[in-house]
């Protein structure tokens, strides 16, 4: 009873009640001083810049830069792109996979073994031997790749692919016109934007400034968005055309027809070497906006009234997808594009205008050493099939690659080599022979190029925020390290040199300026001292940009549908009136019709954080089919179930998941041809975006 | 101790105001918020109910049939009640309390017992609980933010629109002399990484600042408004058929998914 | 030398804390005098660039916000007031934890029954409010918590 009077028992509790909050199992965040680091992420290629808070030397949040182009956009997967060196998956160290066997831990030497000789007989064959080296790049139009084609140039048969990207439709477009330009498309000033499928607000070109444009209801660019289904792009639009999916070279060619012969364009103007008489103009003829109103389920009406709005009301600068969900089918975007050439859009502000290529530019370009060899093939298609002895795959960061069904009938069936570089597990990983550990977000110097909204010329340093381990490598580095044990290469220049002698070429040329992200002060090249200096500055996160490059403009352009067919006419024609192959197909066979999304696409494996915003809320879907609720009704399917979905070229088994946003009889599929590489959207015509198809339960 | 400064701050009431018609739906705000506050992942096999989201986009939409479905989002967290705040009425704890001086709801787990009463109380569904003791991925806790204290299992955490921020901006105005923070100086994730500025936070009792300008226009109204929480997140939209959804509880999504 | 010298405000107004050796280093990277304590100082820590394992007395749990700058520049309490006159001794008193709760034995203070205590002894969060109340200062929970 005394005791209670005493302090002993309070004291007793009080110390036992803290005890309870000692919780040691907990972790405790480390303590520090708080400072900030600049730089760009490397997980797609938006490559929006960040500021890194760092607590010492540890990174613990990214946000963005208000001053940026991307004006402080990050997404989810940039602001959780600190995580990925933590990701309990990551390659650390080599992957051999001996014949017929799965992948083992292996050592450096072992796999530079199997990749040098490759190599070694691959430069040593003569003729009639045509075997193939071909590397799957990330980044073209950088100095590492540059440097890469160089190396390349020493094969007598060699491959270099970039990666698939927003602005392939925009290469499309370049390819229509004479000399070696690249494309940029100025949207943020266009009054009008025509888009076939462009998810403009799901992660397209530079994603900030696209989302700040087109987001609100009050904006300055109007916006006609073509797409089956009703996407977060669609649903902003000031119009939204749904049309039958893979008719959009049907819409296009009916559009151009509605603009010809409503006196709506003149071609003699804008395009003033088109014949009358042209394969093109008749092709054109043939698709009245009755009978693209057939082929696209729109009414003749709104066919004539969205051409009519895009010739008065812009003119619209008219985008395609670019590469998203599969290769760019090169008809639709002929299609797609005439339409830029017959309203004029090129070489105007707010429309196409033409750069001049790294090759070309008087800053950023390569050295003249280092200017890709002549045989070099740069597009898949081009490789002959069976031919790829060594192919060799950089993985390491968010950019898409081709699927693996379109890439695979180009190896060797026996003698085929598979070197995939990545810092994660991905599905081109385990395809492959051997896999080399490469470096993820924050660990090693990485430039990124320009986006296709990004007129221009301007050059990106992704930073080296913390210690790398030891042991990983980039595309170039590795390249240069088994070139150099085939005895190809004694001293080659390695991957941030090539990148710090293209800052020097621009610090010696003097042009353009330095943004910087801390306050968004801009200053001219022409006050850094040293190219040390500017090297400093872009390797601490600044962009460097030349505003307004020297614009190559001819006084005509030669539109290459002007003249006689060489063969793109007659595809058009076939792409438009068969929508895209699904009009050979027998509805009874494949009812349905599968397309692949186009939007955002998280893997909540990329970081524990990310499945907030996918499961653990049901924002995003992840890896489902999404149905229209009547046309599951009519299947049999209940949410949640899973399915098997069937193309002529592969299947997939996946859960469905009921939508209302989806056309009725189409099965959107999101990321099919990624991680899934299941074959499944594998088509004619490299059209991997529109499959016919049918479901079973599973 | 008349010789003690006492400069004092002047009280605020802090709010936001979201347009939900600018919202896209991109995720980047729940994302940042959990960076940010040290959200803890969640066993997948557990399902959404057990998930813990302090800031949740959700999706509805007007209930019609393709084509003319149309969906909105609408980013809800901590609706911040102002004169009757459910879950201070019913924590027998106190382990949440209102802060005179900014008006925020602070949640503290380090005294919650876990009885989850909070949970039921709420309205707005913006209370989560810690089913389990958060576990990271090996070598991820050294990228954790100290300004915010992880919770061990069994305690409920929600928004507090970012008090580590708040401290720290509070702690730079101090350094620097001053005892007000400037508009803009404290600014909690989800407001900092939303891409089309469709979230904005600032002080409701500020005639001039931008949120009280907004949350006194036409377009503004909030959640459950009818239950008189007095809430300080404000929503904008145009579209009459998003404020009839927010008049009346959910019939589907929320009040299915949560206990 | 004052508190400050060593215990130092960043420019966010974030509180330094107990320094690292590098810290000790810009002045004793050669010994200063000749005492024991210091030998042990360059022998054991500056030398090897090895961090102090310091004990610390005002240490409070991981939940617990205390911002310094507040206190020191904004309050203009004086680092005695609650750490004692620490800086002006030769020796530190020694370090004694509470066997269950893990703490110093500072925290409670040494006087079993808090009953005429001085300033510093005692730091737990009834004496943070104690003088918050007599100051009439705002006392929220979530400003000292996290």
């Amino acid at each position: 009873m005394g005791t209670m009077l005493s302090p002993l028992p309070w004291k007793l509790l009080d110390d036992v009640s803290i005890w309870t909050q000692n919780w040691s199992w907990i972790p405790k965040p480390p303590k520090g001083a708080v400072s900030f680091k600049y730089t760009n992420c490397t997980l797609c290629g938006s490559g929006c810049a960040a500021q890194v808070r760092c607590i010492e030397a540890e990174p613990v949040s990214l946000a963005g830069i208000r001053s940026d182009i991307g004006l402080g956009f990050l997404c989810p997967l940039g602001l959780v792109a600190h995580h990925l060196r933590y990701h309990p998956d990551r390659v650390t160290q080599p992957l051999v996979r001996a014949k017929g066997d799965e992948l083992k831990p292996s050592s450096l030497d072992d796999a530079t073994r199997v990749v040098s000789g490759k190599l070694q007989r691959l430069a040593q064959q003569t003729q009639p031997s045509d075997s193939y080296l071909a590397i799957l790049g990330n980044r073209p139009g950088t100095a590492g790749s540059d440097a890469l084609l160089a190396l390349l140039a020493r094969f007598p048969h060699a491959a270099y692919v970039g990666c698939p990207n927003d602005g392939d439709g925009v290469s499309v477009l370049g390819s229509m016109v004479e000399g070696d330009q690249d494309w940029a498309l100025d949207i943020a000033n266009s009054k009008m934007v025509l888009s076939f499928g462009a998810p403009l607000l799901e992660g397209w070109g530079t994603s900030g400034r696209m989302l700040a444009q087109f987001a609100s209801s009050d904006r300055k660019t109007r916006l006609i968005h073509v797409e089956p289904n009703c996407s977060l792009t669609a649903r902003a639009a000031d119009v939204w055309l749904s049309i039958q999916p893979g008719s959009e070279a049907a819409l296009a060619l009916g559009l151009a027809n509605v603009l010809i012969e409503a006196k709506l364009v003149d071609p003699s103007a804008t395009c003033p070497d088109l014949e009358v008489d042209s394969p093109y103009r008749k092709l054109v003829a043939e698709f009245s906006a009755e009978r693209v109103a057939g082929l696209t389920g729109l009414k003749p009406e709104v066919i004539t009234q969205t051409a009519r709005a895009i010739a008065q009301e812009g003119p619209a600068l008219v985008i395609s997808r670019g590469y998203v969900s599969g290769p760019v089918s090169r008809a639709e975007e002929l299609a797609i594009q005439g339409l830029n050439f017959l309203l004029g859009n090129l070489d105007r502000p707010g429309g196409a205008l033409a750069r001049p290529s790294p090759s070309q530019s008087q800053v950023a370009g390569p050295t003249p050493a280092s200017q890709p060899g002549p045989g070099v093939v740069r597009a898949l298609a081009a490789i002959p099939d069976g031919s790829v002895e060594l192919l060799i795959v950089d993985a390491s960061s968010g950019n898409d690659l081709p699927p693996w069904a379109a890439v695979q009938p180009k190896l060797s069936p026996d003698q085929a080599v598979v070197v995939v570089l990545a810092g994660l597990p991905t599905a081109w990983a385990q395809r492959a022979d051997v896999v080399v550990p490469s470096p993820v977000f924050g660990e090693a110097i990485e430039e990124l190029p320009g986006n296709v909204d990004d007129t221009a010329n301007s050059l990106r340093l992704s930073a080296r925020l913390v210690d790398p381990r030891p042991g990983l490598f980039n595309l170039l580095d590795f390249v240069n390290h088994t070139a150099v044990a085939a005895g190809l290469a004694t001293s080659p220049v390695s991957y941030e040199d090539a990148a710090k002698q293209k800052v020097a070429a621009i610090h010696q040329a003097g042009i353009g300026n330095v943004v910087s992200p801390a306050d968004g002060q801009a200053k001219a090249v022409t006050d850094y001292s040293s190219s040390d200096e500017l090297w400093t500055a872009l390797a601490g996160g600044a962009r460097w940009e030349n505003a307004a490059p020297e614009a190559i403009k001819p006084a005509t352009r030669r539109f290459s549908l002007a003249g006689p067919d060489s063969g793109d006419v007659e595809r058009m024609r076939k792409a438009a009136a068969q929508r895209g192959g699904l009009a050979d197909v027998a509805p009874s066979e494949y009812p349905l019709t599968v397309v692949s999304a186009e939007g955002w696409a998280y893997d909540s494996k990329v970081s524990p954080l990310l499945a907030k915003i996918t499961w653990e809320s049901g924002l995003h879907a992840e890896r489902t089919c999404m149905i229209n609720p009547a046309t599951a009704a009519k299947q049999g399917v209940l949410a949640g179930t899973t399915v098997t979905v069937q193309t002529p070229s592969g299947s997939l088994d996946v859960p469905v998941t009921l939508s209302e946003e989806i056309m009725p009889g189409v099965l959107l599929l999101e990321d099919p041809t990624g991680e899934d590489q299941s074959g499944l959207m594998t088509g004619t015509d490299a059209t991997c975006r529109v499959m016919p198809g049918r479901l079973e339960v599973a | 101790m008349s010789d003690i400064k006492k400069p004092q701050t002047k009280p605020s009431r802090l709010g936001m105001v979201i347009d939900i018609d600018k919202c896209n739906g991109c995720g980047s705000c729940m994302v940042a918020c959990a960076v940010e506050n040290n959200v803890p992942p969640v066993p997948q096999a557990a399902g959404e109910r057990k998930a813990i989201t302090w800031l949740k986009v959700y999706r509805v939409s007007n209930g019609q049939e393709f084509p003319n479905h149309r969906t909105a989002f609408i980013p809800v967290s901590c609706q911040q009640c102002g004169t009757h705040t459910p879950c201070v009425s019913v924590c027998p704890q106190q382990a949440v309390d209102v802060d005179p001086q900014t008006g925020v709801v602070g949640q503290m787990p380090e005294r919650c017992l876990g009885c989850r009463y909070c949970m039921a109380a709420c309205p707005y569904h913006a209370r989560y609980f810690n089913w389990w003791d958060p576990v990271w991925p090996a070598g991820m806790e050294k990228a954790l933010n100290p300004a915010v204290s992880p919770r061990m299992r069994g305690v409920v955490e929600k928004c507090n629109f970012c008090h580590g921020r708040y401290h720290a901006a509070r702690a730079k105005a101090a350094a620097e002399g001053r005892t007000e923070l400037a508009p803009g100086e404290y600014l909690p994730a989800c407001a900092e990484a939303c891409p089309t500025g469709a979230i904005k936070f600032g002080d409701l009792a500020d005639q001039g600042s931008e949120v009280s300008q907004m949350a006194s226009g036409e377009q503004a109204f909030r959640l459950l408004e009818s239950l008189g929480t007095e809430s300080k997140v404000y929503y904008l939209t145009r579209q009459p058929w998003v404020r009839q959804l927010a008049a009346t509880p959910l019939k589907n999504g929320r009040e299915e998914k949560h206990g | 030398m004052s508190c400050e010298d060593c215990h130092s405000f960043r420019e966010d107004g974030s509180f330094a804390g107990i320094p690292k050796v590098e810290n000790c280093t810009g002045c004793h990277s050669e010994p200063q005098g000749k005492t024991v304590a210091e030998k042990v100082l360059y022998q054991e820590y500056v030398s090897k660039n090895r961090e102090i394992p310091w004990l610390v007395y005002a240490q409070q749990p991981e939940n617990v916000y205390f911002s310094h700058v507040q206190h020191v520049k904004r309050a203009e309490i004086a680092c005695e007031r609650c750490h004692g006159a620490h800086g002006k001794t030769d020796t530190l008193r020694p370090f004694e934890r509470n066997r269950i709760s893990g703490y110093s034995r500072d925290i409670w203070g040494r006087s079993i029954s808090r009953i005429s205590r001085a300033s510093w002894e005692g730091a737990k969060m009834d004496d943070c409010i104690d003088c918050h109340a007599e100051r009439g200062v705002e006392d929220n929970c979530l400003l000292c918590h996290k």
